[in-house]
């Protein structure tokens, strides 16, 4: 019975605001997106800036473009050269840390439904994927060997994981990036022969340069207080014998920077001329409905509601109203917004890191107070107006 | 119990005239009276000024000794509907709703309520329209939406009831119906006034008071 009623109620309201609720589901939609994607914009950069935790990149000469897009979009792409950079690199005056780091080849896995990509890194020297790994197994095992796994590899049902028919344990699990690095799969160097081996064996397909042992992939340098940038680069001029190409991670966080905050400019723009132009469209249309409305509120008032509690009473049914349609306007960004999070990424040609569940609430929530709190603006004065007319002037039909 | 218009002036912002001019009327209780005159002579306007929802440019409206255009709108709230009840000329109808929850929801009581409830029918059956209860307005007649619109307008007992043409457009016997009701009420020392074009009304009421142009020019005393 008391279901029902609330129910009855709901839909009366709904009905009494057909119009604005269009408008606020509208409006709840936008603000909603907006602040989706700006998040999602700002968390991709944010986290970026995390895993670019380096001064320089050093990689084969003709892959900085590859290295760029897999720094921005974690697309993984294969450039080698030999080992020995990283040693000459190693000796520079002025490196405070460096780090190499070899990406064989994406290929699927016996773990995981989807291709890993299977990236070899240094555990004694890395200084780059270990701030962002999210939880670390500390259960010390020696008899298997450890790895470092992305976000999307599943890791929930044991800690160990099979890979070409060998049990790892997990050493680690990478925080979110929304890309691909998030199904990468990080050996220890020392397993590059036993690894290709296997995987060999499984029928991946390695190129010559593959199976080679001494190869990487890209050296990471942090470089000491007081030490410029162009200190090292000179030394590699100087002493590396192979060409290369140097990638400054903190110049493309730069970069990204200065389009995520024009890109926010225009999210901003939108909402605001789209806000005020709705704004007004909802005061016009509670105009409207307070006016025809306005024997209902006299029928209140000559029943001893007095004019606060009439305006109240419409405007808490203003208030469900507006919540209903924000949540409504939520939900269709949720189905929209949430599952085209990488297409927009790469629309903007930005990292995009989407929230997730709990993000997606806090958002939802936020969109649903500013709609509703706007709602109220837009609505007070028509109603208050409305609520105060002298009953008889307001029951007066035509030709009475 | 009294009420009383004291030299009220009411004038429509459009209208060049007043349209009531300095009037002054007295009402005690077991009154039953009828404001007859021609159309557009003001009848509707004097009835809105006495029951408190059209505020006169000039002159008070005092009941109980209680001047209902100065009070706060919260005080004047409280007299409305409890102590003096207005039905419109026009039926009201709130059309989303049954006739028991158009006679309840105005007055912010819970369809759910038994006690009200119980009390609306109870007055719908005493009009003869207790079975359309759970109707929607626009399934019922216009004599019984007239009829709905007075038993909401007593629901809570109050001492004055005005009623704008009760009985126009409905049928002898329905018109009776509303009439003897009213009757009643006058008995029980309520003070009732009505507007109406109705001379067959005359014979309930102890007063006519006649209008033309916003003016009272006539008082008759009728014996009930
Ligand atoms: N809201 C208004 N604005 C302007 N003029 C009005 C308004 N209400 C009433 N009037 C005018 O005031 C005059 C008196 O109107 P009122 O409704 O009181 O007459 P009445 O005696 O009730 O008429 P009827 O018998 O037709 O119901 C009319 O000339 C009418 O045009
Ligand atoms: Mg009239």
């Amino acid at each position: 019975m008391f279901k029902q009623n609330v129910f009855r109620k709901v839909k009366i309201d709904v009905l009494h605001n057909k119009f604005s609720i269009v408008i606020v589901v509208i409006f709840a939609f936008l603000i909603f997106s907006g602040s989706v994607i700006n998040n999602s914009l700002r968390n991709g950069i944010n986290n970026m800036e995390k895993r670019l935790g380096a001064d320089i990149i050093i990689v084969p000469a003709g892959s900085k473009e590859n290295a760029e897009n897999m720094l921005l979009e974690g697309q993984r792409s294969t450039f080698y050269f030999d080992r020995k950079v990283f040693d000459t690199i190693s000796k520079f005056e002025g490196v405070s840390e460096v780090t190499e780091q070899c990406f064989l080849k994406s290929m699927s896995a016996d773990c995981c439904s989807s291709e890993v990509s299977i990236v070899f890194y240094d555990p004694d020297k890395d200084f780059i994927l270990a701030p962002w790994i999210g939880n670390i197994n500390q259960k010390k095992d020696t008899e298997s060997k450890k790895i470092i796994v992305g976000y999307n590899v599943d890791v929930s049902k044991e800690l160990g994981i099979m890979l070409f028919g060998k049990k790892y344990e997990i050493a680690g699990q990478m925080a979110k990036t929304g890309t691909s690095l998030d199904d990468s799969v990080y050996f220890s160097f020392d397993e590059m022969k036993d690894v290709c081996k296997r995987a060999e064996e499984k029928g991946a397909f390695l190129t010559d340069i593959q199976k080679k042992e001494n190869i990487i992939s890209s050296v990471y340098i942090n470089i000491k207080d007081g030490y410029k940038v162009t200190d090292i680069v000179r030394q590699c001029h100087n002493e590396l014998e192979e060409d290369f190409d140097t990638v400054f991670p903190k110049e493309l966080t730069k970069a990204l920077s200065k389009s995520y905050i024009n890109i926010l400019k225009l999210i901003n723009i939108i909402l605001f001329t789209g806000g005020t132009f709705l704004m007004l469209i909802l005061a016009l249309v509670n105009i409207i409905s307070m006016n025809q409305r306005k024997r209902e509120i006299a029928l209140y008032r000559i029943n001893g509601n007095s004019v606060r509690r009439v305006s109240f009473r419409i405007l808490s049914e203003i208030i469900l109203v507006n919540i209903i349609g924000a949540f409504v306007g939520c939900g269709i960004g949720i189905l929209v917004i949430i599952p085209f999070g990488n297409y927009i990424g790469t629309l903007f040609d930005m990292p995009y890191l989407g929230p997730d569940f709990i993000g997606i609430i806090i958002l939802t929530i936020k969109a649903i107070a500013i709609i509703t709190l706007l709602g109220v603006v837009a609505s007070c004065n028509p109603i208050y107006k409305v609520c105060k007319i002298e009953p008889y002037l307001a029951l007066r039909k035509e030709g009475e | 119990m009294k009420l009383s218009v004291q030299n009220a002036f009411v004038k429509y912002k459009n209208k060049k005239n007043n349209t009531l001019e300095d009037v002054s009327l007295d009402f005690s209780s077991g009154e039953f009276v009828a404001v007859m005159g021609p159309s557009g002579s003001g009848k509707s306007t004097l009835l809105a000024c006495m029951s408190g929802i059209l505020k006169p440019h000039h002159g008070k409206v005092i009941w109980n000794d209680k001047s209902i255009y100065e009070l706060k709108d919260k005080e004047l709230s409280q007299i409305h509907g409890k102590e003096i009840s207005y039905v419109s000329q026009s039926n009201i109808f709130l059309k989303e709703y049954t006739i028991n929850e158009n006679i309840l929801l105005p007055y912010n009581i819970d369809i759910r309520n038994k006690e009200w409830l119980e009390k609306a029918k109870s007055i719908l059956e005493k009009f003869r329209i207790n079975q359309l209860g759970n109707n929607y307005p626009e399934q019922l007649s216009g004599g019984e939406l007239k009829r709905a619109s007075i038993a909401r307008a007593i629901l809570m007992s109050p001492k004055v009831i005005i009623a704008d043409e009760p009985t126009t457009g409905l049928d002898k016997e329905t018109a009776g119906i509303i009439l003897d009701y009213l009757d009643k009420l006058a008995q029980k020392e309520k003070i009732v006034i009505i507007a109406t074009h109705d001379e067959n009304v005359k014979k309930y009421c102890n007063n006519v008071y006649n209008i033309e142009k916003g003016k009272v020019i006539r008082k008759t005393y009728h014996e009930r």
